[in-house]
């Protein structure tokens, strides 16, 4: 009995330490460093949710820019079947306190990914075929992460509105 | 009973206005995105004829592709002051200036952007610049946006190579300038350099296509 309890103490512990230090990680770091096989799989892992990804940098303007509508977006739609993440394609090697400004500036908790991908070209056509690379851009999943739409261009808040609203549930 | 007639027919009014604005909107939408693509489908693809243009370089002169009469071709990139990737191509772009200019094939760069949207472009800091890095290239400005929208520039840095076909200038390549905007030292495909070596040898251009991420160009609003 008492080992039976210790046992479940010690697993209850061990979940709440990794809940921590993934929180922590997650907290201290802000982003996720990926290739682009890990995107792929983003973009076709069906589950409730329709995915909106925003293609972004720090040094890009108009994207900095267009992150709080994002950011808005995730928060108004987070438990109507709409994911929103961020896809930096800032340089790895100077990243940290380029995103951890912009993220502190803007108050972002949207999950950021660094996709780690230097030959553009050998990737730019596997997210979207019409998509010449220029920054912001945006694609569109629903649920089953058919491809509803690609923008190469800066969104607002209403055009992102309009883009979504058919998949709201 | 007259009013709730009245009510019921206000509802419906206000129904019948409601779809009718959702289909509006609908189709709205559909020609924004239609007109986006026929935009995206607008510009040169390698094989296509490109004009010359009539640009202000930053020496206060007029410059036309014309005036180099012993030029093979032409490496037009369309780039910029403020953009990190112009900044971080901006030696390569020199250098392949220095190494193709005397075999004929010089720089030409363009900055496309809207000095309005983006002050760091203006026409008054490109002169600085091309003279604090000693660009040995024109550099234009494209005021109108008209020869960006004509070539099909999208982002800067954007590369366009052409040749000089008896008296037409055919599009070679349009892309990237290699294959690794941040670390020079880890290039494994030199594009511009290769369609160049290419050409130069007569033989036919192997890549003449490829993507790269880049700034956006600042369209006027």
């Amino acid at each position: 009995m008492t080992s039976k309890y210790l046992l479940c103490l010690k697993r209850v512990l061990i979940f709440f330490l990794i809940s921590f230090l993934w929180s922590f990680q997650v907290h201290s770091q802000g982003y996720k460093v990926i290739k682009i096989n890990a995107l792929m799989d983003l973009m076709s892992t069906k589950n409730d949710s329709a995915l909106l990804i925003n293609f972004w940098a720090t040094w890009c303007k108009p994207c900095v820019s267009e992150l709080p509508h994002f950011e808005a977006f995730r928060k108004k739609y987070a438990t109507k079947g709409i994911q929103v993440i961020l896809v930096s394609l800032d340089d790895v090697k100077n990243a940290n306190a380029r995103i951890a400004r912009v993220v502190k500036e803007k108050s972002i908790l949207s999950p950021i990914y660094l996709l780690n991908e230097l030959d553009y070209n050998a990737w730019i056509n596997k997210i979207d075929s019409s998509w010449s690379g220029s920054l912001p851009a945006t694609l569109f999943l629903d649920k089953k992460k058919n491809k509803i739409g690609f923008y190469e261009k800066e969104l607002s808040q209403e055009e992102l509105e309009n883009i979504v609203k058919p998949f709201i549930q | 009973m007259k009013n709730q007639q009245k009510i019921n027919k206000n509802a419906l009014m206000a129904l019948k206005n409601s779809i009718l604005g959702k289909v509006n909107l609908f189709v709205m939408l559909l020609l924004i995105g239609f007109q986006c693509s026929v935009m995206a489908g607008n510009g040169y693809a390698p094989g296509d004829k490109a004009s010359d243009f009539n640009l202000k370089n930053t020496d206060g002169k007029m410059f036309s592709l014309s005036s180099m009469e012993k030029a093979k071709g032409f490496i037009v990139i369309f780039t910029c002051n403020h953009c990190p990737f112009s900044q971080a191509y901006e030696d390569r772009i020199i250098s392949l200036h220095k190494k193709f200019a005397a075999k004929g094939y010089p720089v030409i760069a363009i900055n496309p952007n809207d000095a309005e949207t983006e002050p760091a472009d203006s026409y008054e800091n490109m002169v600085k610049r091309a003279a604090d890095h000693q660009y040995p290239f024109p550099y234009l400005v494209d005021n109108t946006q008209e020869i960006a929208k004509k070539y099909g520039a999208t982002r800067t840095p954007h590369v366009f190579i052409l040749s000089k076909k008896a008296k037409d200038l055919v599009v070679e390549y349009v892309g990237a300038i290699d294959d690794n905007a941040y670390e020079t030292d880890q290039v494994k495909n030199p594009y511009i350099e290769n369609v160049v070596n290419e050409l130069l040898a007569g033989k036919k251009v192997s890549v003449s296509n490829t993507k790269a991420i880049g700034c956006g160009i600042k369209w006027k609003k």
